[in-house]
């Protein structure tokens, strides 16, 4: 428990003024969970500037994250944090992968499925694949990235390289192995991917889908999560 | 349990209204991943919804069941506790979309019947006025995407109100357009394209009707003899 003695009490206010946490669910709490509960179907990244307007102003923002992040983890399963401290963004991301596909409108499975589709191929070869080997894979599917596909829509590539990245289902990396060479661009899971959908998941749906046993991918599986370890 | 509360509640916001095939679609194998028995009846499920309630009422969040007569079906809503056509689906969205939103509730919300031919809503007319009207294909977007969360209702050549209008907007629907749309005097909840008595023409909730009659057989309005029959599938103007 916090000292209560009066000196203690006054040395901490003093020293705390920036940071004195609400604890306590106010019209500000709720308007700034509103806004977040709002904005967090699109999946899009939230700006700190935004919430700091739904607060009233960054101070107001700041003493209330600590109990808007509790709450939104305690009540909805939903983990808010920080994206990236350069750009002050967050993002909302699911406390555990989805049980089946019915959590998902009719409109949303279509996506859902390409996605799905990208992130076994990836996961496959070692969680990194160059973009224009992706798009040979999808072609193999009677997939064209460039033109309207029955099932998948009008924008595939849009839906890709825009959607998906800035969904962070998936990550974009450019490189470059030297100066004289053209830039490549590769495909890995992205943040939201990684926390949303268990490796496990993806073995499943590969094992449906390619017709093999799970165990085939066993190799796979421990390099992914070999990856993941390093990185933690 | 709780967790799977909390994944049942995530899944009704991302569906915004669902019926019992899509709930159970949902909590089968929900349950099943983290080894909980799943409700097994229309009123467990309820008290399910109600426990899940309790926890996100004070926030602003509900989960409400709604009968819905046009399709004679109850649906889950997830709904917001205090939201204005305003504060509705306006993320990112321009003022002028936001009007077009408003628009649309008022020109329903006063037709007869409470619906309007599909093609009216996307009649410039509607946007008279606006210094930056959307295009005509942004407004089937945009009705799409309201219909997709069940603030309208696409159905047979008309447009009608969602069942998240319903719930969402009952309290500005109800006091907004107390001419065309009323309350049901037996429950107070708000009451379209239901039973009408054959006399005075107010309309009931079945149900409520139905509850009534079991004890009375005189209309609650005017007192005359109740004569309409509380058929299993009714049409709009009975």
């Amino acid at each position: 428990m916090a000292s209560t003695s009066r000196a203690a009490r006054s040395q901490n206010a003093n020293l705390t003024q920036a940071t004195q946490h609400i604890t306590e669910v106010d019209g500000k709490v709720r308007a700034i969970l509103n806004y977040i509960l709002d904005h967090s179907a699109e999946q899009i990244p939230i700006k700190e500037k935004d919430l700091a307007t739904a607060a009233g102003d960054k101070n107001e923002l700041k003493k209330r994250l600590q109990l808007v992040t509790e709450l939104l983890a305690q009540r909805f399963g939903i983990i808010f944090k920080q994206l990236d401290s350069a750009t002050k963004t967050y993002i909302c991301t699911s406390e555990a992968p989805m049980a089946s596909i019915h959590e998902l409108t009719p409109v949303q499975r279509p996506q859902i499925t390409l996605l799905y589709i990208i992130l076994m191929y990836i996961f496959l070869r070692g969680n990194r694949i160059e973009d224009s080997k992706l798009y040979g894979m999808l072609e193999l599917l009677n997939i064209q990235v460039d033109e309207e596909h029955g099932y998948f829509g009008a924008n595939v590539r849009k839906l890709i390289e825009e959607t998906f990245v800035k969904q962070q289902y998936l990550k974009r990396e450019r490189s470059q192995l030297n100066a004289y060479d053209d830039p490549k661009i590769f495909f890995l899971w992205g943040l939201r991917a990684k926390a949303e959908i268990s490796y496990e998941h993806i073995v499943q749906f590969a094992a449906k889908l390619l017709n093999q046993d799970p165990r085939n991918f066993d190799h796979q599986l421990a390099m992914a999560q070999a990856a993941e370890n390093e990185e933690q | 349990m709780e967790v799977v509360k909390r994944g049942f509640t995530r899944a009704c916001k991302n569906h915004s209204y669902l019926c019992y095939e899509t709930i159970d679609e949902i909590l089968t194998p929900l349950c099943a991943s983290h080894k909980v028995s799943k409700p097994a009846s229309n009123e467990a499920i309820k008290a399910f919804v109600n426990d899940i309630n309790d926890s996100i009422r004070d926030l602003g969040q509900s989960l409400v069941f709604i009968k819905y007569p046009l399709m004679g079906k109850e649906y889950l809503v997830y709904a917001k506790t205090d939201a204005t056509p305003d504060s509705i689906a306006n993320t990112g969205l321009t003022a002028e979309e936001c009007q077009y939103f408003s628009k649309l509730l008022d020109k329903i919300a006063t037709a007869d019947d409470c619906r309007i031919p599909w093609n009216v809503a996307y009649n410039e007319l509607f946007l008279q006025g606006l210094a930056k009207p959307p295009k005509k294909s942004r407004m089937q977007h945009l009705l799409q995407k309201w219909s997709q969360m069940g603030y309208f209702l696409d159905k047979d050549e008309y447009i009608y109100l969602g069942p998240r209008s319903l719930v969402e907007l009952n309290f500005y629907l109800t006091s907004s357009y107390s001419e065309h749309i009323k309350s049901c005097t037996l429950c107070k909840g708000l009451v379209l394209w239901d039973i009408r008595c054959g006399s005075c023409q107010i309309q009931f909730h079945r149900d409520c009707i139905h509850t009534y009659l079991q004890k009375r057989d005189i209309c609650p309005s005017c007192g005359s003899l109740w004569t309409t029959p509380l058929r299993r599938s009714s049409s709009a103007s009975s």
